[in-house]
């Protein structure tokens, strides 16, 4: 665990960010294997031309085909490695919302915070660090200033993803009496088959606790990260929620993004954290002297 | 300087201005659901002011290519049925050949977004609101293409009957020794 914290703090915090985005919108397309060709190849199983005609997006759909797959993978490999990022990240970001995001049909969560992901890499300084643009063209460090920003947007963006999902699962009463997750883990095409029996053999207050549960971390989560205090033991709950939907419910690709996401945010900033004020800094082992980490002197 | 700081600080102001106004629409539309039919139209209106601004070209494109347009309302406010259709196929003489639930998928992330393609059925539940005989159409046409591709598996087979199942779940008290009904809200003969 040491070494993978030491690797991870010599990296930069948007150096991070670009590698996971990279990673993430690589595992999407490939995560679907052959079958892609079933909705956005060029024999899907519907017409794309009807699907067209329900469309609301602007965006043009693009079917993929051998072409677009190698360029899409190309792209994620070149952001990846930070090589012609901005060039790399814009051609990505338009295949994504083409392929993945222009029909609703087809689309979930997941499609639309890799668009997120994909759009933030575009805007900040990405190429700038950690990077093959950085080691070839020699680009300054961004300032403590922009990096403080773009930290701030994420954060801001993430805390309103939970609060608007708490408060709009609050509106409904399902999610108080524990109908809403106890409907949830029984949909029929979002069922783990591994722990079905053992869901049905628990009792009803557990669905109830947990549905409240849920519902409380999303809609405090701006409060409790944003609090030093809290943000610890809270960013658990959240990590561990989102693990509690990819094994109960399949969802791993939408989950991983979810755990990036709030990891990108509020763990470890890497390099960066010796250059900033200690409220954007998550609280490290200060017993660790490798870590380059500001740590709390003790009163 | 100061105009690229200025400059900066508006553009983090509207976009998450944008986040904020999608999302609260989103509740406006789940406090619709939810409320009586007698209220409806307070909301309503509110909603149209912001209609000639969300359907500018610029405006869509920015919030698309950004997902500032993407809601947050998961399973929210309450958690949808989900939909199965299933797919008899039959031969030139209206024998039954095969039972088919479903193209052949089985990635996880396949699964996903053919059940995706599937809650467009939502359309055959009864509703009171206008415009959903079109959308019944719409999704009549999504089913007969879906059953087209799923019969070029069997050479024989030249008519294919689509059955739209919604799947009822029991609610948690009753805990009923079947935890899942389906029960068919539409039919629907296709010929090749």
């Amino acid at each position: 665990m040491t070494f993978l914290h030491t690797r991870i703090q010599s990296l930069s915090w948007m150096g991070m960010l670009r590698v996971g985005t990279a990673l993430l919108s690589g595992s999407m397309l490939l995560s679907l294997g052959k079958e892609y060709a079933f909705f956005y190849g060029k024999m899907p199983l519907i017409d794309s031309d009807l699907l067209q005609l329900g469309k609301t997006t602007p965006i043009t759909l693009i079917q993929i085909d051998t072409f677009v797959y190698f360029v899409y993978i190309l792209c994620c490999l070149f952001l990846l490695m930070g090589f012609v990022t901005k060039v790399s990240t814009g051609i990505l970001l338009l295949l994504h919302a083409g392929i993945f995001t222009s029909l609703p049909e087809y689309s979930y969560g997941a499609d639309y915070f890799i668009n997120i992901l994909l759009f933030y890499c575009l805007i900040f300084p990405t190429q700038k660090v950690d990077s093959l643009d950085n080691y070839f063209f020699k680009h300054q460090t961004p300032a403590k200033l922009t990096i403080q920003r773009c930290l701030s947007i994420l954060r801001i963006h993430l805390a309103l993803v939970y609060f608007f999902s708490g408060a709009d699962k609050a509106l409904g009463g399902d999610w108080w009496n524990g109908e809403a997750l106890w409907k949830a883990l029984h949909l029929p095409y979002l069922t783990s088959s591994i722990f079905t029996t053992q869901i049905d053999q628990l009792p009803i207050l557990f669905f109830q606790s947990t549905g409240v549960l849920v519902l409380l971390l999303e809609l405090t989560y701006p409060i409790n990260l944003f609090l030093k205090r809290t943000r610890s033991i809270y960013l658990y709950f959240i990590l561990s929620m989102h693990l509690g939907i990819a094994l109960f419910m399949n969802l791993w690709l939408f989950s991983s993004i979810m755990i990036f996401f709030n990891a990108i945010c509020w763990f470890s900033q890497g390099r960066d954290a010796s250059n900033m004020p200690s409220f954007f800094l998550y609280k490290s082992n200060p017993a660790s002297s490798t870590s380059p980490c500001k740590q709390e002197q003790p009163s | 300087m100061f105009y690229k700081h200025t400059f900066i600080a508006i553009a983090m102001v509207l976009h998450i201005g944008c986040i904020i106004l999608f999302n609260t629409l989103s509740m406006q539309q789940s406090i619709k659901l939810l409320q009586t039919s007698a209220n409806q139209s307070d909301t309503t209106d509110r909603m149209g002011r912001f209609d000639s601004l969300l359907l500018r070209p610029v405006f869509r494109w920015y919030t698309h290519l950004s997902g500032t347009e993407c809601l947050y309302g998961f399973f929210a406010p309450k958690v949808g049925s989900q939909y199965v259709v299933q797919f008899k196929l039959y031969d030139r003489y209206k024998r039954l050949l095969t039972i088919r639930q479903g193209p052949h998928i089985q990635q996880a992330e396949s699964i996903i977004r053919y059940s995706r393609l599937l809650d467009q059925c939502e359309a055959f539940l009864p509703h009171d609101q206008q415009g959903n005989e079109r959308q019944q159409r719409y999704v009549s046409a999504l089913l007969h293409n879906l059953a087209i591709s799923i019969a070029k598996d069997s050479s024989s087979a030249r008519f294919v009957l689509c059955e739209v199942y919604v799947s009822h779940i029991s609610g948690i008290k009753s805990r009923t020794a079947q935890l899942a009904d389906y029960k068919l809200i539409h039919q629907q003969m296709i010929s090749r």
